[in-house]
């Protein structure tokens, strides 16, 4: 072998940048898509994809690539709530939504589940990238209990097969807001949490899988190993705290967030961990340390947890905490994401890697061996869900009637003079 | 002991299934009886019909033990229940061919009621029973017996409780299985508000509500009249499921939380009060050692208010009710639960009902109120066919039917 041989070519050694895309799908979800996009430095391409000209106007004036879709189909319009009209409009737009996707590594797609784009053309979406071996990461939003049957099912159906073609599906249920401790008495105010959940878990995404000034980050073939098959159930959760007990409270709000309750969020503790810290300054080896012993003695990583931390001066003494994980085979489908630069799969289906279930070991899919935490539907989980009047009453009432207990219980503290009483 | 006239008579619940068996003459009589917990089966709907099977068979085998009979039984009366089960009013209506009302008006108003029925029922569903509800005579009158009246039209009130075919299907395959015919089947809404009727109010307007683990099941009584029956989906372990999701405990830790402390109506003094969880040995999930009363009892009251709500708006579509509330099931023992129902249902007469029947006495406790009643239920119907020389309904030949 020669030496010209033997050496790789000048630059060769460099890592390849790691290619996100952030994509949103339908009006209320471009326009989140849009204001990250404006308002933080989210390291990722940015589009928005809707079937209406109007709401992506608003999303290109932010500075973000917009995909008009099925423009012969709903005329720019939008897809008037149906679901079938916003499937029909990305297939329609087939090639376009093909060439969006062509060489990202990575898929966050944001999805307001509910009206006719999010609900259908983000399913579309997610099948391309399921087909062309794209890990998707998915962010979806569904309406609140008030909204209508309609409205419900079609969110609810959406959800299914989102969670059936993306390697990690993270539900914001609309009902959950009321369940925040710090939930305000305004619409808006309750919105912005809803925002802070998804900004803080696609910003952890992005910057825990980015080499940050030589600080501990994910690696990606790491990351995807955390999603084998798609159709798993996602744990993911975020905590904030400020202060002097900012560690402590952000392992509380960590481990209480609502989005542990939902339908689709992990059922028991994941053999693998992503453990991702912001922080306002950099850390000793001991706090890491000890948040992701707290960490993993609540949500599990057993087999391996990958920790990464993130220096933002902005954050002050703010610190924000974010974990992913994935559980459960009930939902799993054999089927996993290739990864396009790494080693030929063994074999190859239409872009995808279908393995024996031997060819996927044990900690790959762990065993969803008990509701370690009980999701909204509780012990009717497995049960299809029932409509009665436009109710699914297997989810509890307080929770769809958003009655947020601390809250109540706090009130009638107060009714009854007995505040601050322990 | 003639066992011909030994039945089994089975509740098969979301949770518990409960199986008499009985000697139905000369007076009815329990010889064998044994509950236990119920598996494949949840909010009413079967999703695991062998392990189903398994469960029912060996609470027969037991109680058959305890009769003395074992193998010996050939016939099962069951009680239906779930989201499968519908009901809805017919009205047949017939010309008056002379002045006054005679039999054969009634019979042509009763057959007019019939041929709707059999119109109304889909292809997949089946009529589980048909229950007369009375004449009336110009649709003004209101009357149970109207020959010799006068008046133009007749009409013949009925209610029909039907239910999903395929769920039949499944259920009878449970005592067929078994070796044992099913002959005889009813809502368990009917059951329930059986066992639990007394003399002093059997013309009163009476509404009674069968609090079940999976499901509701409720019939409401007009002027001692049955008005209508029907199912919510929702039952004790929602009760338990959402102190599970609301507190972040397992469902079997929230099970003993709720039958040790659970009130129905968040109450004020509980407003501090704590509940030790390391006392119960539950299995935190966020570090917590103590969850507040005040918040369970919150979780409850909302779930009860609505099941409640539910029912109100069923039995208030065409009319306001005002009158006796009867409350039976494991979960109309929780404290505070009358008055609950009392003030959604505006009604200061309600109160948690045991089978009263006397040949129950022993079974005196609301969770069999079901099966108490089935077997009043039955026992009448086997002496109204012997009476009536046992004309084969549309029931019993579907169910000879399907067990050929």
């Amino acid at each position: 072998m020669t030496e010209s041989e033997s050496l790789p070519p000048p630059g060769a050694g460099t890592p390849p940048v790691l290619r996100v895309k952030l994509v949103g799908v339908g009006g209320s979800a471009c326009r989140t898509v849009a204001r990250l996009c404006r308002e933080k430095q989210i390291d990722a391409e940015c589009v928005a994809v809707d079937t209406s000209a109007a709401d992506l106007a608003g999303a290109a004036a932010s500075g973000v690539r917009t995909l008009l879709i099925g423009e012969n189909v709903a005329g720019g319009a939008g897809a008037g709530a149906d679901a079938a009209r916003g499937a029909l409009a990305a297939r329609a737009s087939d090639e376009a939504l093909r060439s969006m996707l062509a060489g990202t590594d990575l898929l966050i797609l944001v999805a307001s589940l509910g009206r006719g784009t999010g609900s259908g053309a983000a399913v579309e979406i997610a099948n391309l990238a399921r087909e062309v071996g794209l890990l998707c990461v998915c962010f979806a939003t569904t309406p609140f209990s008030w909204e209508g049957t309609a409205s419900t099912k079609q969110a609810s159906e959406a959800a299914d097969a989102l969670q059936a073609n993306c390697g990690a599906f993270i539900l914001l249920e609309n009902n959950l807001l009321a369940q925040t401790e710090d939930a305000g008495a305004s619409y808006s105010e309750g919105f912005r949490i809803s925002d802070r959940w998804l900004e803080t878990g696609i910003s952890a995404c992005c910057r825990m899988l980015r080499n940050d000034a030589g600080r501990m980050r994910v690696d990606f073939a790491a990351f995807r190993g955390l999603f084998p098959v798609v159709g798993m159930r996602t744990l993911f959760s975020v905590g904030f705290g400020d202060g002097a007990a900012a560690q402590e409270d952000a392992l509380t709000d960590l481990f209480r967030c609502p989005l542990l309750k939902t339908r689709t969020s992990a059922a028991g503790p994941s053999e693998t961990l992503a453990v991702h810290i912001e922080l306002g300054a950099e850390p000793q080896i001991s706090f890491i340390n000890e948040i992701v012993q707290r960490v993993k003695d609540r949500f599990g990583g057993e087999s391996r947890t990958f920790p990464s931390y993130a220096v933002d001066p902005a954050l002050g003494s703010r610190i924000e905490l974010c974990v992913f994980g994935a559980t459960g085979k009930r939902e799993a489908s054999r089927v996993v994401h290739p990864s396009p630069r790494t080693a030929p799969p063994p074999s190859r289906e239409s872009g995808m890697l279908v393995l024996s279930p031997d060819d996927v070991g044990a900690d790959a899919v762990p065993a969803d061996d008990e509701l370690d935490i009980p999701d909204s539907r509780g012990v009717f989980g497995s049960l299809r869900s029932s409509l009665f009047e436009g109710l699914d009453l297997d989810k509890p009432t307080y929770f769809r009637k958003q009655i947020n207990l601390e809250r109540e219980l706090e009130k009638k503290k107060k009714a009854l003079g007995l505040s601050g009483a322990k | 002991m003639a066992q011909s006239n030994i039945s089994a008579v089975i509740d098969i619940g979301s949770a518990e299934t409960k199986v008499f068996i009985v000697d139905l003459e000369p007076q009815l009589k329990i010889v064998g009886a044994f509950s236990a917990k119920t598996e494949g089966m949840r909010r009413g709907e079967i999703f695991n019909l062998g392990a189903l099977k398994e469960s029912v068979h060996g609470v027969i085998r037991q109680a058959e033990l305890q009769a003395g009979s074992a193998g010996e039984i050939r016939r099962a009366c069951l009680a239906v229940s779930g989201t499968a089960v519908g009901g809805f009013a017919v009205q047949g209506v017939t010309s008056v061919k002379s002045r006054s009302v005679s039999a054969q008006d009634e019979r042509a108003a009763e057959k007019d009621a019939l041929d709707v029925c059999l119109h109304r029922v889909p292809e997949n569903r089946r009529i589980v029973r048909r229950i007369f509800r009375g004449f009336r005579l110009d649709r003004e009158r209101e009357i149970i017996d109207p020959r010799g009246l006068s008046g133009n039209e007749l009409f013949y009130d009925m209610w029909v409780v039907d239910a999903e075919e395929s769920h039949l299907l499944e259920l009878y395959q449970i005592p067929n299985r078994y070796g044992m015919e099913i002959d005889g089947l009813f809502p368990a809404s009917l059951a329930a508000a059986e066992s639990v009727r007394s003399f002093s109010e059997m013309d009163k307007n009476r509404l009674v509500i069968d609090i079940g683990a999976g499901t509701s099941d409720f019939a409401l009584f007009r002027d001692g009249r049955l008005a209508l029956t029907g199912v919510i989906p929702v039952g004790g372990e929602h009760v338990t499921s959402d102190i599970s999701h609301g507190l972040q405990i397992r469902q079997e830790d929230a099970e003993r939380l709720k039958l040790r402390y659970a009130k129905a109506i968040a109450c004020d003094e509980d407003v501090l009060a704590e509940i030790d969880l390391d006392t119960f040995e539950c299995e935190m999930k966020d570090f917590s050692t103590h969850v507040s009363r005040y918040k369970m009892e919150l979780i409850v009251q909302c779930r009860l208010e609505e099941l409640f709500g539910l029912i109100r708006k069923k039995v208030e579509a065409d009319e306001p009710f005002s009158g006796v509330v009867q409350l039976t099931g494991g979960t109309s023992q929780m404290l505070g639960i009358c008055e609950l129902a009392g003030r959604i249902f505006r009604s200061a007469e309600v109160r948690a009902a045991t089978p009263n029947q006397g040949f129950a006495r022993n079974y005196a406790d609301p969770k069999y109120a079901t099966v108490v009643g089935l077997a009043v239920l039955y026992r009448d119907e086997l002496r109204a066919r012997r009476k009536s020389a046992g004309p084969a309904g549309g029931l019993r030949r579907f169910l000879k039917k399907i067990i050929s």
